[in-house]
């Protein structure tokens, strides 16, 4: 789902950049200066969760997890998925650095935004019916990403119409094996430790 | 307070860094595996600039068009076209054998220009008036300053690069761990991604690709060891191929991207990556997110180890790795010990950084006292220079 330097136009980078800097602004003041451990060692996790390839046929796909950091973090996630794009483009070459905006838009704010609402909701409503809603975002934060890439890689270039295309529908059954996972998750986590979900 | 990553004696770094990104330049031990990769990948840099090292030149005198390539052979049957202001053809024609073409006399119309063609991509022009009163003898058309310049290059170029080789020269291209360093690596990082001209982003490719090949090696090895991104650069030319207008976009486009990832490279091997935290920090990024940064750098060994011991502790128990919902519940319940046991290991971490005194900034460890590093400073304002030229200058203005 990484974008790499040099396929974006410039006005896409900057759009990008443009909305990234002020969400991470914002998720940075939310972060609490003394907890920066907890927030390091949480973005370890994830990145280390994220390397995870699971088999699909011949072809082996890897988690994201961006929807479950939400989950956990709330808006804080955009911080701990931005810090691992960085690590990411930095040490494996996965991602760039100067589309590293449009990358944080893309994985991270939907993430961010989506788990900060499914935060919310599962306060609302019962214990059965939580880990759908943990389905539904982590799946559902999958597909708006796979929107997001869809969208820039299309006002780009005509020409990367038919990689754009590809890369939706590739990412189709990441989206759904990551909301099944995503189900038992959120059930395996409110029954050992509920208020890693904000709920009592 | 401020904060700094640089690093106390015996203290081990959060990431190796390379013995070059600590005390300048020092060679490793070149070996025969070394070599041949510099060797492939050097040759694959200079196949697709085969194409631009054949020009057309153009040259005229006693009312004469002479075209003549590079090497000074004649452009023989080359198409020539005579047009006026509006681009409307007024003559067209072939050149003869030797390459010369004879001005026709009485022209009614206005001639503005004079466009040569040849097979292969070849076009050049020439003014009207510039044909009509000859074109002058330049001052690299001597052969004798041809000469003098190749012999000043040649003798120049292998006095610097003996210095540069040198871990002793003070000529010695130690890392730009400044702001003006991390400014200028940024700025050739930008300026690749704003270049479009394909001769252009092959002339910085080959810069770059010469100086990881004399300054910092280890970047081949880094290179080798992340060449699964290479997929995604064969991915996304081979979707570009299925269109027309892909097709004209894909060298450009794969160029431009092997050039940013390769530069992209050389920063993290050349620099290496706490003084690239330490110059971030000196650039005014939030402390709170270089903290969290550095943090992650730390704990991701040891967190990528427990996962590896979960997932090989379900696998003795039997468990498969799949999509199938017990497949997948398996494997959602190992991420959610992953996660259990990092917020568990976190807590711990921040009780203890608590006990020694830690309230969210890291005392300052030592001062920066590092030299500023001149001769890799000059090289990054030159290449800085270079590719922004490519940038803001029109591509004939530069290689036309």
């Amino acid at each position: 789902m990484h974008i790499s330097d040099g396929v974006l136009s410039p006005y896409v980078v900057g759009t990008g950049w443009a909305i990234a800097f002020p969400a991470l602004a914002i998720s940075i003041r939310r972060l609490r200066v003394d907890q920066v451990s907890v927030y390091g060692v949480v973005a370890a996790a994830f990145f280390a969760g994220s390397t995870i390839h699971v088999p699909v046929g011949p072809f082996s796909m890897h988690l994201v997890l961006t929807g479950i950091a939400g989950l956990l973090l709330g808006w804080g996630a955009l911080t701990v998925v931005t810090v691992g794009l960085l690590l990411q483009a930095l040490f494996i070459g996965f991602g760039g650095l100067t589309v590293l905006g449009v990358n944080i838009v893309m994985m991270a704010l939907p993430g961010a935004l989506m788990g900060a609402l499914g935060r919310q909701w599962m306060r609302q409503i019962s214990l059965k019916k939580r880990p759908w809603i943990g389905s539904l975002i982590g799946g559902g934060t999958i597909l708006i990403s796979a929107s997001l890439l869809y969208v820039t890689l299309c006002t780009t270039h005509t020409a990367l119409m038919p990689l754009a295309r590809l890369v939706f529908f590739g990412h189709v059954p990441i989206a759904i094996v990551e909301g099944i996972l995503s189900f038992w998750l959120v059930h395996f986590l409110q029954k050992v430790k509920p208020s890693l979900l904000g709920v009592s | 307070m401020r904060t700094t990553f640089q690093l106390r004696n015996g203290q081990p770094p959060l990431i190796p860094l390379n013995k070059g990104g600590i005390r300048g330049l020092s060679m490793p031990p070149l070996n025969i595996e070394t070599l041949m990769h510099i060797f492939i990948f050097s040759i694959l840099l200079l196949l697709p600039s085969e194409a631009n090292a054949h020009g057309l030149y153009l040259s005229s005198e006693g009312g004469k068009l002479y075209a003549n390539f590079s090497d000074h052979s004649p452009a023989s049957g080359a198409v020539v076209t005579v047009v006026d202001e509006d681009g409307i053809v007024i003559i067209r024609d072939t050149l003869d054998e030797k390459g010369i073409w004879t001005l026709p006399k009485g022209i009614e119309d206005d001639p503005k220009f004079i466009i040569v063609e040849m097979p292969g991509g070849h076009l050049t022009r020439i003014a009207w008036q510039e044909v009509l009163h000859g074109t002058s003898k330049g001052f690299f058309d001597y052969l004798s300053v041809r000469i003098a310049i190749g012999v000043m290059v040649l003798g120049g170029g292998g006095f610097f690069i003996k210095h540069l080789l040198n871990p002793k020269s003070k000529m010695s291209m130690s890392p730009p761990s400044t702001r003006i360093g991390t400014i200028l690596i940024l700025l050739v990082l930008t300026g690749l991604g704003l270049l479009d001209n394909l001769f252009c982003l092959l002339l910085c490719l080959l810069i770059i690709s010469l100086f990881a090949s004399l300054v910092v090696r280890k970047v081949f090895a880094t290179i080798w060891r992340c060449k699964g991104v290479l997929i995604f650069f064969i991915f996304t030319g081979a979707t570009l191929l299925w269109t027309d207008e892909g097709r004209s976009l894909a060298p450009v486009l794969i160029t431009k991207m092997l050039a940013m990832w390769l530069w992209g490279v050389i920063w993290i091997t050349w620099v290496g990556f706490e003084r690239i935290l330490l110059t971030l920090e000196k650039l005014r990024v939030p402390s709170v997110l270089i903290h969290i940064i550095a943090f992650t750098a730390r704990f991701l060994p040891i967190l990528s180890e427990r996962l590896k011991m979960m997932l090989a502790a379900q696998a003795s128990r039997g468990a498969k790795k799949g999509i199938r919902p017990l497949q997948l519940r398996n494997l959602a319940g190992g991420i959610g010990c992953l996660l259990l046991a990092s917020f568990e290991q976190a807590e711990n971490v921040e009780r203890a950084m608590r006990s020694r005194g830690f309230s969210g900034a890291f005392p300052c460890l030592a001062g920066d006292d590092d030299k500023v590093p001149c001769v890799s400073l000059i090289f990054l304002f030159i290449f800085a220079c270079i590719v922004w030229a490519g940038v803001i200058l029109p591509c004939p203005v530069l290689f036309m």
